[in-house]
């Protein structure tokens, strides 16, 4: 049976079907827009997270080589404290005994010697004392040696200045040096 | 809105125009139930306001028509009128079988453009298929046996049927019923509807349809049943 219809329906239908395809090419072109978009926006914050990271890295790398430059120094240095740590209390003894061996080389007033210098140097005590002549000198030893503190020393003149009294005479005055008995084990 | 609510009724007005008066027929299909007439009418004509549209001389005020429409308790959206044999131009061609739809009406057009009295872009038309030559058969389809339908579709050349109108009086048929509060859907010829009603008949126990004569009443009956089921 015929279905004849002067509606037009044929020109509507290619109509509508042409406006749907006008729709679909319209949203997927929106769609398609928004997933670029969208990829780009995650790529874009993958690469700058990846990029943080690398810097993050290169810092740390950088760091970490400053740290391993510095690594001998601070190996030297701590070596140096340890030994520093371990001999201390030999220098404490050490400091001690150069006290009192400086205690008992001033338990004699020294009359007629001026000390105007005193080192401790190797574990003994050198001392420069100003005298008019040697006997002065020979006199404090004397006294030292009776108290049993040993000193030796030369009647070398290291040198001579003059001295002007209050009495207005000028004397010589030589200077000579004296050296303690070296203390067993100790070193400057 | 019929897809979102399938399971409302649908319901179908056929509009047969004629000289002396309009006849009605509103077909109704229930969700659940048969496809039936549910209303026969018959509006006179004489004292219809006319339409002064040149197209459409002689036929009612769209307005007289939907008051009319609503006092016969019509209350069906759609519509299908019967074209006037005037009006329409019937060709038989021959196509080369085989051909799709959209080589068939590209090569229906081209035959329009060659035969039709008035451009193709003021042409509506529309065809079907058919197994029998032009000719007087043509007027009578339902005559041909079912063997020459057989015979004929299996020769190399399709025989088409065209009937084209102009474009102008489809539009003024759907700007009346527009304005008569229905929706044209379907626009064509009485024989079409008659054939139809023939195929499925239905019983006329309205005194309304008594009132209506046999071929009247076959062929609005077609039109109103060819909106729900073509």
């Amino acid at each position: 049976m015929s279905t004849l219809n002067l509606v037009p329906w044929r020109e509507r239908q290619r109509l509508a079907v042409f406006r749907r395809w006008q729709v679909g090419v319209v949203l997927g072109a929106i769609a398609t827009t928004l997933t670029l978009v969208a990829i780009e926006q995650a790529l874009g914050n993958i690469n700058q997270a990846h990029e943080a990271r690398l810097e993050a890295l290169h810092a740390q790398q950088q760091a970490l080589q400053q740290q391993l430059t510095e690594a001998p120094v601070w190996q030297t240095r701590e070596r140096q404290a340890q030994q520093l740590q371990q001999a201390w209390p030999h220098w404490q003894q050490l400091q001690l005994q150069a006290w009192q061996a400086l205690t008992h080389l001033l338990s004699v007033a020294p009359h007629g010697v001026q000390v105007i210098h005193a080192e401790w140097r190797e574990g003994q005590w050198r001392l420069q004392v100003r005298a008019l002549h040697w006997r002065h000198v020979q006199h404090w030893q004397t006294q030292l040696q009776a108290r049993g503190v040993q000193v030796r020393g030369q009647p070398t003149v290291l040198n001579r200045i003059l001295w002007r009294c209050p009495q207005g005479r000028l004397w010589r005055l030589n200077t000579y040096e004296l050296i303690s008995p070296s203390l067993a084990g100790a070193s400057s | 809105m019929r897809r979102l609510f399938s399971r409302s009724t649908r319901r179908s007005l056929g509009l047969l125009m004629l000289a002396d008066g309009l006849a009605l027929a509103q077909a109704s299909a229930p969700a659940q139930g048969p496809l039936h007439i549910q209303h026969w009418h018959w509006l006179a004509l004489q004292d219809a306001p006319k339409m002064q549209h040149s197209l459409l001389a002689g036929w009612p005020e769209p307005s007289w028509l939907r008051m009319a429409c609503q006092q016969a308790g019509c209350a069906a959206q759609d519509a299908a009128l019967a074209i006037e044999e005037a009006r329409l131009r019937r060709f038989s061609l021959q196509l080369q079988s085989g051909l799709n739809v959209r080589e068939q009406v590209k090569a229906i057009e081209l035959e329009l453009q060659r035969q039709m009295p008035w451009p193709l872009s003021d042409t509506v038309w529309d065809f079907h298929c058919l197994a029998a030559p032009a000719g007087p058969t043509l007027a009578e389809p339902h005559q041909r046996p079912d063997w020459l339908v057989a015979a004929m579709q299996a020769q190399a050349v399709q025989h088409v049927e065209v009937l084209a109108t102009q474009r102008a009086w489809v539009a003024a048929c759907e700007h009346w019923c527009r304005a008569a509060g229905l929706w044209l859907v379907r626009l064509e010829p009485a024989w079409q509807a008659e054939q139809r009603w023939r195929r499925q008949p239905q019983p006329a126990s309205d005194k309304a349809a008594q009132l209506l004569a046999p071929e009247v009443q076959a062929q609005v009956g077609g039109l109103a049943l060819g909106v729900l089921a073509p």
